[in-house]
């Protein structure tokens, strides 16, 4: 069974899943990546991306702003999908 | 007489007379001329002077005649003849006497004498004349070249100037030619052979060697000389290239050639331990969904805690950049010492800015460089270290040997025995100590190189924010006294080294180091160690830098005073509503107030007076939980045995017992909800809630106290009265419980006390306090968790203390002189008391 995330979306609770998670050495931090499965206009699925502090435990997440974490999740995406469709 | 045997009376050859000699004949003439003693010498006179009369009027012919020639090269042949005319003379005297001498037969002493006075006289003149030829020389010699003299027969010429025998007027003494100025014999005189004028070969030299190393000289079909062949880059290498020409530059390239390292190498992120969902990677090798990421924070409300035990396991693979970065490293780690120094000595300030190294190379550089720089620390540390030693166990034995020899009784030899021994343990002290300051200096070098070193120990000096236990250290005003000893004993001891006085050497060096040690003062605060004395000391290079100070985070790691407060409040609040309170706290918290500072070390002290009463309630509160489980048991057994054991009475109290105390912990859990409500609504500061939290805790306990202070004797005779159950444990923790009343709240007094204490210093990291996180949150056991993290803080300190015994915080040569100064202390005041 997958893990799954609840968020408040529009006055409402959504149950989202988790679709990978992954540890950066260079600052310590965790990385999630999870989706409610809402799509944009032009049909993509939407996934959402955050931060947390291993310690403090995935209560409490932080939004990505640098560029070199944003290359970084882009990066692991695209070995995520190169993987799996080399399986 | 005419005017040259005039001349020849006055003993001047005529060809050579000058002008004034000339005027002397004339006057000789004149005089001689009314004398009527001799006739024919009055002929001789008239004559004369008739001839100088007449050469006299004849100023042009003057002008012609060689005897007025006074150009240098004329003085010289003028001196030259006279000497050979003197020496002619000489000769000729000597030949007649000789001869003489040969017919009369060997001098007697008188006719040696007359010989002597006879031909002294021209010897001397022609010392003279020599004498003056030489300097006649030496200022005029080559005056045929062209920037020689000028020709002597130039009217009004500079030579005038300095002409020596120019006679003016009134002019008596012969004047010796001047000595030519420097200036002006080098204007003029060049030696012909050393140096050829202006550089130009001599003009009358032809086809000498001059002319084949010449590059203007042109010869017909010549053909432009070729400038020296440029070495092929071949032959450059394969002679030029040397080991010891290995230069910064060339470390730099071999470090980056063939990795081509990027400009954001160092700001990759590696990411590692990646888990996907096995939805998810269905999903993306079916290839039939486009994706968009989203950054950004929607509203938590609830999310699993152990979250990546359901994902599966991968591994990111940045291949390229984390090759290029291990290549580098394993490049960077083989680096030998001499390209270490190289790289120590020359890339820093301009040239680092020069080279616009790859920031990841400066990187790993920086980290390999910092290793070998301390790896020359420690072995100037230890080999300083080494001299302490043999100084202080020296200094030891000359002590114990002036205590012998201060004993009157001994004999002559052991006497002599004893100074030689002395001798021996004094010899070479002045070097020694020398060398050791010499290598503090070095290792200091080290750490702290450049401007920008000295910049930064200041800065990390000031801040305190440097060493061990100087972080909450105590500031003081400047102690001037103590600053002049300390310049005093530092310049004896130099003074002494300078001298070779080993005796004194010895003595400044360890007045000196005492000096220091005595001023230190390291006490145990809340922190573990703080300084708080007039000086630190630290003979041994230590490296400053801004990381937090260990005593500190030996503390705080350990979950100690701010977890016992903290570890309250977090299992009462949401995630979130938890996070904003200890971002807002660290961001209002003032740790360089010294007051609270101070206030925060007595707590400290009085913590650690406290550690027998958090001892007691720790014990205690086991034997509470004792006590509730031995309860579960009982009740277990009863129900087993259908309580058929016992009257009703004590049924009926059992029960009630038992429903007073379930009622009463429900209250007690309602009114910690209370507190925890108002807490997170903000109508409570932390340290009310935390003051709610004790007053609950207490009296809590106090109900329990009284519950078990009344149903002990009966529990008691009921345990006698079933031995089947085992009610001994039971029985023990209630009889503790009961003679001991107040531990428990004693220790909840005691935690909060400290736990106040640490709202005062939540301006700590969040790291430290992220520890408390991992603490159970449930409320029964976090008032435990309090009390093991009140423990804990007295571990903590037992802690520093057993590193401190390891020489965590100081070491061995602080610790040899401490006891030094300590021991001689004692000895004053013992020496003191028996006087």
């Amino acid at each position: 069974m997958d893990e799954k995330i609840v968020i408040m979306k529009n006055g409402k609770e959504v149950e989202c899943d988790v679709l990978f998670t992954f540890h950066c050495e260079d600052n310590g931090k965790e990385y999630i990546g999870y989706t409610d499965h809402s799509t944009t206009p032009d049909g993509r699925k939407n996934i959402y991306t955050a931060s947390y502090d291993p310690i403090l435990g995935t209560g409490s997440l932080e939004k990505i702003e640098t560029e070199e974490e944003k290359e970084m999740i882009q990066e692991v995406l695209m070995q995520i999908n190169d993987e799996a469709r080399s399986d | 007489m005419n005017l040259e045997n005039a001349l020849r009376v006055l003993g001047v050859d005529p060809k050579y007379a000058t002008r004034g000699e000339v005027k002397r004949a004339k006057r000789l003439l004149e005089r001689d001329m009314t004398r009527g003693d001799n006739e024919e010498y009055q002929k001789m006179i008239n004559d004369a002077y008739e001839v100088v009369s007449s050469s006299i009027k004849k100023e042009d012919e003057r002008r012609d005649n060689p005897i007025f020639d006074t150009s240098p090269a004329f003085q010289i042949k003028n001196i030259e003849e006279q000497i050979k005319i003197a020496n002619e003379n000489f000769m000729e005297i000597f030949k007649n006497e000789l001869n003489e001498a040969l017919e009369k037969g060997p001098f007697n002493e008188k006719d040696y004498e007359a010989f002597t006075n006879k031909y002294q006289t021209l010897k001397e003149e022609a010392n003279k004349k020599l004498i003056a030829l030489n300097q006649l020389k030496e200022t005029y010699e080559n005056q045929d070249t062209i920037l020689g003299l000028p020709d002597h027969s130039l009217k009004d010429s500079i030579l005038d100037s300095v002409n020596p025998y120019k006679q003016e007027k009134n002019q008596t003494e012969k004047q010796l030619p001047a000595v030519v100025s420097e200036k002006t014999y080098e204007d003029f005189m060049i030696d012909k052979k050393d140096e050829p004028v202006l550089g130009l070969p001599d003009h009358s030299l032809k086809d000498n060697i001059l002319d084949s190393v010449n590059p203007y000289k042109q010869k017909r079909n010549q053909t432009k000389k070729q400038l020296p062949a440029v070495v092929s880059e071949k032959n450059y290498q394969d002679f030029m290239f040397n080991e010891e020409d290995r230069g910064l530059k060339q470390i730099l390239s071999d470090l980056k050639t063939g990795l081509g390292l990027k400009k954001n190498d160092h700001k990759k992120l590696r990411a590692s331990n990646i888990k996907v969902a096995s939805n998810f990677k269905q999903e993306l090798s079916s290839g039939n969904y486009l994706y968009n990421v989203v950054h950004f924070i929607p509203s938590i409300i609830k999310v699993p805690i152990q979250l990546a035990k359901k994902l599966k396991n991968s591994i990111f693979k940045d291949k390229e950049a984390n090759d290029r970065i291990e290549k580098l490293k394993v490049r960077v780690n083989n680096l030998s010492d001499r390209d270490l120094d190289v790289i120590y000595h020359e890339y820093r300030s301009s040239k680092v800015t020069e080279q616009m190294a790859p920031t990841v190379l400066n990187d790993l550089l920086n980290q390999k460089v910092r290793e070998y720089a301390m790896k020359n620390v420690e072995t100037l540390n230890e080999e300083v270290k080494s001299s302490y030693l043999n100084i202080f166990s020296s200094l030891r034995q000359l002590e114990s040997l002036d205590e012998m020899l201060e004993n009157k009784n001994i004999n002559t030899q052991m006497r002599k025995k004893l100074e030689s021994r002395k001798n021996t343990l004094l010899e070479g002290k002045a070097e020694v100590i020398k060398d050791l300051r010499e290598k503090q200096v070095r290792a200091n070098e080290w750490l702290s190189s450049g401007l920008h070193g000295f910049e930064e120990d200041m800065k990390a000096a000031e801040s305190k924010m440097s060493y061990v236990g100087k972080r909450f250290a105590k500031r003081y005003d400047d102690d001037e006294g103590l600053s002049q000893k300390e310049a005093q004993l530092e310049k004896e001891e130099k003074y002494a080294i300078r001298t070779g006085n080993d005796k004194m050497a010895l003595k400044s060096f360890v007045e000196s180091e005492t000096l220091l040690s005595e001023n230190t003062d390291i006490k145990n605060s809340i922190f573990g160690k703080r300084s708080t004395g007039k000086r630190y000391y630290s003979p041994l290079a230590k490296m400053l830098d801004y990381r937090p100070d260990p005593f500190v985070r030996d503390v705080y790691t350990s979950a100690a005073i701010v977890g016992a407060s903290l570890a309250t409040i977090n299992g009462m609040l949401t995630a979130k509503e938890k996070q904003n309170i200890l971002e807002n706290q660290s961001q209002t918290a003032n740790m360089h107030n010294e007051e609270v500072i101070n206030k925060v070390n007595e707590a400290g002290e009085n913590l650690q007076a406290q550690s027998d009463t958090f001892m007691k309630g720790i014990k205690e509160q086991s034997n509470q939980a004792v006590n509730d489980a031995a309860g579960t048991i009982e009740r277990a057994a009863l129900d087993k045995h259908n309580w058929n054991i016992g009257t009703n009475k004590y049924h009926t109290a059992d029960k009630m017992g038992h429903n007073y105390y379930n009622e009463f912990y429900q209250n007690t859990e309602n009114s910690f909800t209370e507190v925890m409500n108002k807490y997170q609504e903000g109508t409570l500061s932390q340290a009310d809630a935390l003051g709610a939290f004790k007053d609950i805790a207490n009296k809590t306990q106090e109900n329990l106290n009284q519950v078990y202070a009344s149903c002990r004797p009966i529990m008691e005779k009921y345990a006698h009265a079933h031995s089947h159950l085992d009610l001994e444990g039971t029985l023990e923790a209630m009889k503790s419980l009961t003679e001991n009343p107040t531990a428990i709240m004693d220790m909840n007094d005691a935690m909060i006390n400290t736990a106040n204490i640490g709202e005062e210093l939540t301006g700590l990291t969040l790291e430290q306090v992220n520890t408390i996180n991992s603490l159970p949150s449930d409320l029964g056991t976090t008032l435990l968790g309090a009390a093991t993290a009140a423990a804990l803080a007295i571990n903590v300190s037992n802690t520093t203390s057993n590193n401190e015994k390891q020489g965590k915080y100081g070491n061995e040569v602080t610790q040899m002189v401490a006891e030094y100064a300590s021991s001689k202390s004692q000895t004053e005041q013992q020496i003191a008391k028996t006087a």
